[in-house]
């Protein structure tokens, strides 16, 4: 089953499922990352969006490639707190967008925020 | 590597192809997405010499539809056409006897992967059965250039997936890869570019990702849009 | 390349020779044995039965070949025909070979069955060495053998171009029904176009050539009922003919111009008019 949706670009989605993968520590330092073509299978989609997504996260720093190895991760922990506040931004700023545009304000959604933590018992975190 | 030159083809009064233009470079996954009767099928005749009568210029590889061109191009039809009596062993024998990036061990991997049994006659097997089993050929093929007519309508989601993992598998990254579809949000991902025909007409021809990113869409979508009335 | 079009060509055609070949040559065997020794009604029925399987092997013959074109380069299956990595021209030449070869084998056919039938009748009714001998007096002492053998010389290149053209005929007029201008009643227009053009070509045959190509003398033929072994010594030994040189070339010439014209109009059809459904 497919894992990404269509309305945005795959290769940004498949970048974030590795910084995701990273950040919570699924990858850690020195993880390999499967190659290309095995992730084209996997994901079923285009090879080159795969390359893409990869070579972008390269450029970002925390991925390298090796050329008896293939690429593996490589963010020590300044790294892993960059992505995790990166994520962190684009998601609050994802929330923030959506919910100014239907007239949501500051109050209710962090009260909202709240509640939700409290249910889901991780507020002292 | 593809190249399309003012093709225009009427039947009668009919124009089934429209001054289209189009350029398709070797490495890419791209879809030719239209309804049906759109010209599609007519324009993927035309690149593999069934059909002869039309204006404009193709140029595959530099040369005119042909020999060369023939022996270049894998295509998989919308259709049966092997013959019934045909058996699964005959089929794989004229094919390894005619083309010469045939890749027999591929076959046979492939016919154990699809679960399809190559001593049957073509009239024996099922719908479905006969669908895999071309498409084994035409994936067995080391081919420049992969033209696949609706490879995924009408079967079921587990086909579906499977003939989307053949594909994948065994397409060669230095060719082209021409899908034509009218479903397309099953098989959007696998594309980096798009060609959308409409009544004949090239609408528009860019990578998938640029589309998505410019209107915040699916192809899916935005092909239900364009293509509304 | 060619080579290996006529193969599958063979082989996908195959099929339907066996059974009529195999019935016929076991028919000639066995009917002959019917003739002598059955009662009144198989004798006839056995007579019937070679005629008719004669009949059949003409009919299927024709009929597989017209399949071959209409099937293989016009049908769905013309979506595997027209993508192999070959020419155009080679695609429809091995189709025209094989066309020629079945024709040619159905004919060879035909004379085994008869060199069988033939073989056994006369060695129930005489000896084997008494066949032989009788064979070598009739055949070869008089001479008709030599005689035979000059006259096919002249007349196998002839039959051969005959063969061709009428092969290359029946292309030419499946391919024209297959073209984009022919949208509804392919088969009838082919029928009559068939029969029309073949009219046709009758009539400026015949306007050119106004004579026959051979000349046989039967004038000195007397039947002696009494012995028939010698007068047909005599038949044979006097068997001589005309050859009317000038015709034959002129047939021939006249033939091959056809299959030319059909061939540059079957070209045509195939490179700017066809359209496979």
């Amino acid at each position: 089953m497919q894992p990404f949706i269509h309305e945005k670009p795959i290769y940004i989605q498949i970048m974030d499922r590795i910084k995701r993968e990273i950040v919570s520590k699924t990858l850690v330092e020195g993880s390999p990352i499967a190659s290309v073509r095995e992730l084209a299978l996997q994901y079923q989609v285009n090879p080159n969006t795969v390359q893409r997504a990869l070579s972008e996260c390269e450029r970002e720093g925390y991925l390298k490639s090796d050329r008896t190895n293939g690429r593996f991760v490589s963010a020590d922990e300044t790294m892993v707190e960059e992505l995790k506040n990166k994520l962190l931004t684009q998601w609050v700023s994802e929330l923030v967008t959506q919910c100014q545009s239907i007239g949501l304000d500051y109050h209710s959604v962090c009260e909202l925020v709240k509640a939700t933590y409290e249910k889901e018992g991780n507020f002292n975190d | 590597m593809i190249s399309i030159q003012g093709l225009n083809k009427n039947y009668g009064k009919t124009q089934a192809l429209h001054d289209v233009n189009l350029d398709l470079q070797p490495g890419k996954i791209i879809g030719l997405c239209g309804p049906n009767g759109s010209g599609k099928t007519t324009l993927i005749k035309i690149l593999n010499g069934l059909l002869n009568d039309y204006q404009g210029n193709i140029r595959i590889d530099g040369q005119e539809v042909g020999a060369h061109s023939k022996a270049l191009i894998s295509y998989l039809p919308d259709q049966t056409y092997l013959a019934g009596w045909m058996t699964g062993e005959k089929a794989i024998y004229l094919f390894k006897d005619m083309y010469s990036d045939f890749d027999e061990s591929r076959m046979r991997e492939l016919l154990l992967k699809l679960k399809l049994d190559s001593k049957q006659a073509i009239k024996t097997m099922s719908k479905g059965m006969k669908e895999k089993f071309q498409l084994a050929l035409v994936m067995s093929r080391k081919a420049s250039i992969y033209i696949l007519d609706e490879p995924i309508g009408g079967v079921d989601p587990a086909a579906r997936e499977l003939i989307l993992t053949t594909i994948l598998e065994n397409y060669n990254p230095n060719s082209i890869l021409l899908i034509s579809t009218h479903l397309i949000s099953d098989i959007e991902s696998i594309f980096d570019s798009v060609i959308f025909l409409k009544e004949g007409e090239v609408m528009l021809h860019e990578d998938v990702d640029t589309l998505r990113d410019m209107h915040g869409k699916s192809v899916d979508e935005l092909f239900r849009e364009v293509f509304k009335c | 390349m060619l080579i290996k079009l006529i193969k599958h060509d063979l082989i996908a055609t195959r099929g339907e020779f066996f059974g009529i070949y195999l019935g016929f040559l076991l028919l000639s065997i066995v009917a002959p044995f019917l003739i002598l020794n059955g009662p009144e009604w198989m004798q006839v029925l056995s007579v019937f039965s070679v005629f008719g399987v004669l009949f059949a092997i003409i009919i299927v013959t024709l009929l597989a070949v017209i399949r071959l074109f209409q099937k293989r380069l016009y049908s769905h299956e013309g979506y595997l025909t027209w993508t192999l990595p070959v020419s155009v021209k080679l695609n429809l030449l091995s189709k025209v070979i094989v066309g020629v070869i079945w024709n040619v084998a159905s004919f060879l056919v035909v004379w085994l069955g008869a060199l069988i039938s033939s073989t056994i009748f006369l060695t129930q009714l005489s000896t084997f060495n008494q066949v032989i001998d009788t064979a070598i007096l009739l055949f070869i002492r008089s001479g008709f053998i030599g005689k035979l053998f000059n006259l096919s010389l002249v007349f196998l290149p002839y039959s051969l171009v005959t063969l061709v053209y009428s092969v290359v005929f029946l292309l030419f007029v499946i391919t024209f029904i297959n073209t984009s201008w022919i949208k509804k009643g392919r088969n009838a227009i082919g029928i009559v176009l068939y029969f029309g053009l073949s009219l046709v070509i009758d009539a400026i045959t015949t306007r050119f050539i106004t004579q026959m190509p051979i000349n046989i003398n039967t004038e000195n033929f007397i039947f002696n009922p009494t012995d028939p072994l010698l007068s047909a010594y005599q038949a044979l030994s006097q068997f001589n003919y005309t050859i009317n040189g000038g015709v034959v070339l002129a047939m021939i010439a006249l033939q091959v111009s056809f299959v030319v014209l059909m061939t540059i109009g079957i070209l045509y059809f195939v490179e700017k008019k066809m359209e496979i459904e």
